[in-house]
């Protein structure tokens, strides 16, 4: 090469690395920024399931304290009335039966906004209620294995752990009509494995996405807020299989 | 000697990438398998040129006839990382490049000669679709970038495919460069490919074997 060759070689040389010196910083920018994106949204998951666990837990108690008590009253007043006749006295015994029934309900959705059992028990006591007392109201046949156990683990990851339980069957009772559902939660290698499928309906995957309905967002946010990764196997009429697997 | 050595290393440094595409195929997802017949295809086609130059001392049918697939296979590869949402868009970028390739190599000039025109072409179209992808990976992505083959694919064939179409344009305008300054052109060029051919490598080691399920 001659000398203005060199040179031109040269500066080819020198852009080339100039090049790939700023598209490197950009992308290394790019990725940090990303980084801090995911953090900030990872914080907002949080704050907002921390605020609708706060809420839950009011509206729990409320329908409990309040509405539950009310209706308690109600009917031990009822039982204070003397009936004139026999269609009277059937017309009492058919209303404290539906008083009954609102105060079981009410029990049952109180329940299912702050799970006592919780409260009581670990993560896999209370799972393992929620998915018995799901199978008898709903009439399907509802298996659940566990294996292991999580010592140490924070109440509110058990919360967690316990509202994708939740979602996740109540989405399947909900759109996929099943009849049975297997739920399966197993500890092994520091890792909690929980696989849940169900013979309903199943959905397209890629319009579940786009669906403005916020049980499947509320899975896949918590899962990711446990660190965790979640598959998720279904189609149209083949019914739905939910994989997901959590560091402990 | 160093020359030699590096063009050898550079053009078979693929293998490495091709060997590791080969052990994990079978659990490789589908939406990445188009980028690994894309692996295969650069090792069989750089392995057909050794012997070819061997022999009969020109390997620029079969090289033009490579960048063809090459291009078809990226796009799928593409349009496949895309969920194939878009893949009209990529039938009409393939048959565009197509009409280009049949301009450039059948009609404009032959088979038998060094083409550039369409080199340089889907080298900007293949780096401009890896910007895009890289965007909407930055944008949508609500898991860690670390370990993500998506990203590292981008980034080589941005990286690649830009210094391609720099490359390449030195044959459409033909400055009259002696043949020392041309050698060492192409030396940089081997240690890119070398570069991008590594971080195949690593792609293909950071596929994942299940698709995760994730709301953008």
């Amino acid at each position: 090469m001659d000398t203005e060759e060199a040179r031109i070689y040269y500066t080819i040389v020198i852009e080339t690395g100039v090049i790939i010196f700023l598209a490197s910083f950009f992308i290394g920018i790019m990725i940090w920024g990303h980084r801090k994106i995911k953090l900030s949204y990872k914080d907002k998951i949080f704050t907002e399931s921390l605020i609708a666990e706060n809420e839950r837990a009011r509206i729990a108690a409320d329908l409990h304290d309040e509405l539950g008590s009310s209706l308690a009253a109600i009917k031990l007043y009822l039982e204070c009335l003397e009936p004139y006749n026999i269609k009277e006295k059937e017309s009492i015994a058919i209303t404290g039966g539906y008083i009954d029934n609102a105060i079981a309900k009410i029990r049952e959705v109180s329940n299912n906004l702050t799970p006592k059992a919780l409260q009581r028990d670990d993560f896999f006591a209370a799972a393992r209620e929620f998915c018995e007392t799901t199978a008898r109201s709903a009439r399907i046949q509802l298996r659940f294995t566990s294996v292991g156990s999580l010592p140490g683990i924070a109440k509110e990851n058990e919360i967690h752990l316990y509202r994708i339980i939740q979602e996740i069957i109540t989405n399947a009772l909900r759109h996929g009509k099943p009849v049975h559902i297997d739920v399966s939660i197993i500890v092994k290698n520091k890792q909690l494995h929980i696989a849940i499928s169900d013979d309903g309906d199943g959905f397209d995957k890629e319009s579940a996405k786009t669906a403005t309905g916020s049980g499947l967002h509320n899975i896949v946010n918590r899962v990711h807020l446990l660190k965790g990764i979640i598959y998720l196997d279904t189609e149209p009429g083949l019914g739905t299989e939910y994989t997901i697997e959590i560091p402990i | 000697m160093f020359f030699t050595v590096l063009s050898n290393t550079s053009a078979f440094s693929m293998i490495i990438a091709c060997v590791i595409g080969m052990a994990r195929f079978a659990g490789i997802l589908p939406a990445y398998r188009p980028f690994v017949f894309f692996i295969w295809m650069a090792v069989a086609n750089d392995l057909f040129s050794y012997l070819v130059i061997n022999t009969s001392n020109n390997n620029v049918i079969n090289s033009n006839l490579y960048v063809l697939v090459e291009y078809g296979l990226l796009l799928m590869t593409f349009c496949r990382l895309d969920g194939s949402r878009m893949a009209k868009r990529y039938y009409f970028l393939f048959i565009a490049g197509a009409g280009v390739w049949i301009l450039d190599n059948l009609l404009l000039h032959s088979l038998d000669h060094i083409n550039s025109i369409f080199r340089v072409s889907y080298s900007v179209v293949i780096l401009l679709l890896s910007i895009r992808q890289l965007s909407v990976l930055i944008v949508s992505e609500k898991r860690s970038l670390s370990r993500n083959a998506v990203l590292l694919m981008s980034v080589s064939f941005m990286f690649f495919f830009s210094f391609k179409a720099f490359f390449e344009t030195f044959y459409i305008l033909q400055p009259p460069f002696s043949r020392s300054f041309y050698f060492n052109l192409f030396a940089i060029f081997w240690v890119i490919n070398l570069l991008t051919n590594l971080t195949y490598a690593i792609a293909i080691l950071w596929i994942p074997r299940k698709q995760e399920f994730t709301i953008p």
